[in-house]
Order: C-alpha cells, then structure tokens, then sequence
C-alpha cells in the first residue's frame, strides 16, 4: 500500500498538488501525536488499506478527527466494500473495487 | 473427449459402462491437466479423486442428494461432470468458474467451502434438516485425511456417530495434507491401510487365545480382556466403530467399480457410515504423482517440464522464513509452528535447520495458537505464521489464551490482504478489523522486506502479544 500510495502521490506532485505519505507501520496502536499533527496541516487525508472498510485504519483515523475536534479537513477511505470479495487477479479485483492507482489519483484529483 | 462429449450432467454417467467410464475418467484427467497447467489451481488433489467423482455421480443423484465436499478444492471433476465443463478453461479467473463449490454456481454444490474440516458438521445438519422435513435422499461428506487432522472434524464425528442419523462419510485417504499428514490419526489411517498384514496374525493369535484352558471366572475375564486388546491391535478400523459408525473398506479408490460397489453398499446400510477409500494424489502425471505437494496448488506451468511459467521471486513468505532462521540461530527460545502450511508460509528452510524447534500443528489453527500460548507461558519465543483468513479459526485462541494473558507470542498473518484467484474464502480482508480490538495486542504492517526484517527482530523481543501482517507474493521487492 505504501508503494501505491508513493505512486499517487508522484502522479499529483507533478500536477502541483502537495503530499504527503505517512507509511503507518503501527496499525496498532497508532502514532496518535504525529498523526494529529499532520491533519491539522492538512486539507484532505486519504487512508489506503488491503481491508476491509470496516473497522480498519480509516475507522482509525476518522475517530481521531472527530475526538479531536479537527476542522476543515476531508477524509476519504481506500479499503474494500462491505461484502465478501469474489476471484480474479489480484489487478482485476483492485481495479474492480477502486483500489488501483489510477483511481485514486482520479479520486483525490477530483476533490481538490 | 470422444466420451466426455457424451456427458452433460450426471445423468449421462448412468449410462456409461465400465470401459466408458475408464476412458472418461482419462478425458478428465487430459482436460485437468490441460486447464491447471493454465489457470493454476489444486492440480494434485483433483487427480486424486478422478474415479471417486465419477463413482459418486454414478450412484448416487446430485443434486438430490447432496454432495459435501470439505475444503472443496478437490471439485473441478465434479464440476466438469456438472454441466461446467465449457466453463471449466475460466477456472479461478475473474468472472469465471470459481475454484471452489458455490451454490450461487451450480445446484449441484450443495455447501460452500474453501476452510478445511467443515463437511461433517454441514452434512450431519442437512441430514438433521432432511429428517425434520420427512424428506428422502442421501447426504454425503468428502473430506481428506488432511482435514480429518482439523478438530472440527473430529466434533462433528462425536456428534454424528452418537446420532444414528443417515449420513455416509467418504475419507479420502492419500497420506498427505498439502505435504505428508502428520500426527497421531495418521498414524492410525497407516495402520488400517497396512491392516491386511495384520490379518495373517490375526488368525494365528485368535487360534492361540482359543487354545487356553476355560478354567475360572477371572481367566475368562482376562481372555475377553485379552482378545478385545488383540481386536483392537489387529483391527485398528475400531476407532471409528467405536464412535458409532460402520467402518467400510478400505477400498482401491482409483478404481471406479470397487468404489461404486462399496458406494452401492453404503446405500443400504442405516445410520452414520464411514468410507475409507485410498487414492493417490496427483494420479495420471507423473510429475505431481512424485511432487503431490509441490502440486497441491501450483501457479500455471509447463505440462511436460512440470516448470512454472513464471519464474518465483522471493516474497514475504520467504523473507519471513529466511530472517526467522537468522535469528533463530542467535537465540536458542525461538520455536517456529504451522498449521499444515509450512511450504506457504515460508518455514521450509526453518523446518530443516532446527527440526527440533519446529512444530506443523496439522490443519489445526486453534490447537496450533493455543499451542503456541502454552509455550510462551513456559518461556519459549513461539512464532506462528497463518493465512490471514485462517485466523478466522482460532479468533478465540487469540483472544482468551494468548492477549488475555498477555503471552509473548509472535502471530504472523500471511496472505494478509486481497489474494485473487482462490476467492472469497481465501481473501485475507477482515484480520485488521477483527484483531484490532483485541486488548493487549499491537499489530504491525511492512511497507517492504526489510521492514519485515525489522518488524520480525522486534517482535521476537517485544514480550508481549505482536501481529506482523503482510499479503501474499511479492508486490514490493526493493526497499521503499
Ligand atoms: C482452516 C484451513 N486451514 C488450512 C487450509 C489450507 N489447505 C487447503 S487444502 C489443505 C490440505 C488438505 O489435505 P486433505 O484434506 O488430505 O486433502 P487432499 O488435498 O490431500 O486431497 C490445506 C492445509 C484450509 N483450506 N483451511
């Protein structure tokens, strides 16, 4: 995920729009202070995860922003939907649940 | 496909003779070979259970009576005879056929699965359900002695042989998990197939116990004592009699008239019924017949080298092992255990370097994490690599044995993530939600190898429960 995410983030560099990835090695528990830090200097977080949508680091992150009380920040999650995942390559299934660089830099293009 | 041509349903087999059916059971095995060789999937398993599936098919009538395969990686015979084989080229490909039963599929899958060690249990409720209903038809579990090694097999055989429930049970016996079974009920299935040696001293034993002289209440006692010993030596098939099912064969079970003829058997018979029937994993090719592990689930290959396609890179699984063993040798507490997966997982190499240290619990997640949490109360540094979603499994072992005493045990989660063609059963999505809100856990996630590395040699030392999650393969190979 960490490389995808290197990948948007390369992709909308180039289009002038700032990022920066935070590689959470730490799924549990969280590096809180950082984090927090790092969202009140920002204006739209996405989380990316090979998981599911629910109770994941998306989850995570969004209680830290509303127990925080941050403000004027987007989140949008990366993550599969609620329902049982079907075969396929893994490139097909990650294209198929938005889940591939191209439609997350599309995503964030799109939001800003 | 001369024959196979002929074949649309199981309807058609019915019709087929005894030469029909043995050219059939070749077509399949060319067209198995054929699809494997360029979808990839459980190639070995499926050769297997060539003449099993016909003779099933034959007498019984799926989809009335209803077929249970466990894990159900062992059902690309059973599809073709379904009514798939046009389908059978878009194996485990996205929107194609699955590499497991489905009852969204065909109605011929009468139970999904893909999780070891499930039949039993899902037979004897549709036997159960059948009964209530007043209904007629046979229900049928096709479970491997690799996954007879899995304790929900052995609960479901407690119940079911205590229920006098119509139920037949077909033990597909070929010595080997994904690489040679292991423990105590192998050992056993062992002693049944070599029962026939047993048998020539059975004669003369009986004939030595018959000859002492009937003198005294407490000898006779001892002779009945004696002879039910003897019974139980000579005819080891007893553990299953004792669990209250007729015990049939063992039976040839690459040999469709032997199978049909025990098959017919069974029918008659009431109650819960067991059939051992012995086959030979990766029958007909000769290179999976010599390497049945290694092609138990194989990438595509090359038919005649046996090769893979593509060539393997190293991948997590493999770094894992590699750095396991490095710090292993500098730190005599590290024991390393599996589930029945030692290849996947990466502890091959582990395995061979300190055999001691080494544990493959048999498809038994929950034994294995318990297991692993008895050793870390005494002081060992347990690391215990399992598929993401067969952690699913031992959810409680991980809560209440290892977090809720807090023991120092290293879970590794392997396949962590999306894994593709194997599928729903297989995807490794759930374990960060799931192990998350277990107290006293910390769960981390590499972004490459070396991270691994890292992750691994301060999970050793953490002294406390630890995660290290990372998928399948090989996504990243250099450092990011
Ligand atoms: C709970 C669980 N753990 C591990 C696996 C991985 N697995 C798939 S098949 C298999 C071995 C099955 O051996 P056996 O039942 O003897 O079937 P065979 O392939 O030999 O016919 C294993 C360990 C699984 N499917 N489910």
């Amino acid at each position: 995920m960490v490389a995808k995410a290197k990948k948007v983030a390369k992709k909308l560099i180039e289009e002038n729009i700032y990022v920066k990835v935070i590689n959470l090695r730490f799924v549990k528990p969280i590096d809180e202070n950082k984090i927090i830090q790092y969202l009140k200097e920002s204006k739209l977080c996405i989380t990316m995860e090979d998981g599911t949508i629910i109770g994941g680091i998306g989850t995570s992150i969004k209680e830290l922003i509303v127990e925080n009380n941050i403000k004027d920040i987007k989140i949008k999650s990366f993550a599969y939907p609620d329902k049982f995942i079907e075969h396929g390559s893994i490139g097909e299934l990650e294209k198929k649940y938005k889940m591939d660089v191209e439609s997350i830099y599309k995503h964030v293009k799109n939001t800003n | 496909m001369e024959i196979l041509d002929t074949v649309n349903s199981p309807k058609d087999l019915k019709k087929l003779n005894k030469y029909e059916k043995i050219k059939l059971a070749e077509e399949l095995r060319k067209l198995i070979i054929d699809t494997v060789s360029n979808t990839g999937g459980h190639l070995a398993s499926n050769l297997g259970v060539v003449e099993l599936t016909i003779a099933l098919h034959s007498i019984f009538n799926a989809p009335k009576d209803k077929i249970v395969w466990d894990v159900g990686h062992q059902t690309y015979v059973h599809k073709i005879l379904t009514g798939r084989k046009e389908r059978i080229n878009t194996l485990r490909t996205f929107e194609g056929l699955a590499g497991f039963p489905k009852s969204s599929e065909s109605e011929y899958d009468s139970f999904n699965t893909g999780h070891s060690s499930t039949s039993i249990s899902a037979a004897l409720g549709m036997a159960r359900a059948r009964d209530i209903k007043k209904e007629k038809n046979y229900v049928i579990a096709v479970i491997g002695d690799g996954a007879l090694t899995g304790g929900m097999a052995l609960e479901a055989l407690n119940d079911a042989g205590n229920s006098k429930t119509n139920l037949i049970v077909i033990l597909n016996d070929n010595e080997m998990s994904i690489a040679k079974n292991v423990g105590g009920i192998s050992n056993f299935l062992t002693r049944v197939r070599t029962r026939k040696l047993y048998n020539k001293s059975n004669k003369y034993v009986k004939r030595a116990v018959l000859r002492i002289p009937k003198v005294g209440s407490r000898i006779i006692k001892l002779v009945r004592k004696v002879k039910y010993g003897i019974k139980q030596l000579i005819i080891p098939n007893m553990l299953f009699e004792d669990l209250g099912f007729k015990y049939l064969g063992p039976v040839d079970g690459n040999n469709i008239e032997d199978v049909e003829a025990i098959l017919r058997k069974a029918k008659d018979l009431e109650g819960p019924i067991l059939i051992h029937v012995l086959t030979k994993k990766g029958k007909g090719y000769k290179i999976a017949e010599e390497n049945p592990d290694k092609f138990h689930s194989t990438s595509a290959f090359e038919i005649e080298t046996g090769k893979a396609k593509k060539a393997k890179k190293d991948d997590y699984s493999k770094v894992f092992g590699k750095k396991l063993v490095e710090l292993a040798k500098k730190d005599e507490k590290i024991v390393a255990i599996t589930a029945a997966m030692r290849d996947g997982t990466g502890l091959t190499e582990f395995a061979k370097t300190f055999p001691d240290r080494f544990f493959d619990a048999g498809i038994a997640e929950q034994h294995a994490l318990t297991m692993a949490a008895g050793m870390a109360k005494e002081g060992l540094k347990p690391v215990i690599s399992i598929y993401s979603s067969f952690y699913q499994r031992g959810y409680d072992q991980v809560i209440h044995d290892i977090c809720m005493q807090n023991l120092p045990v290293v879970m590794c989660v392997d396949r962590a993530g999306i894994v593709g063609n194997d599928g729903e059963t297989h995807q490794g999505l759930l374990d960060m939600a799931f192990l998350k809100l277990v107290p006293n856990i910390t769960i981390m996630a590499p972004k490459d190898f070396i991270e691994l590395e890292q992750m691994l040699e301060f999970a050793v030392n953490l002294g406390k429960p630890v995660v290290i999650r990372y998928p399948r393969g090989r996504r990243i190979t250099r450092k990011i």
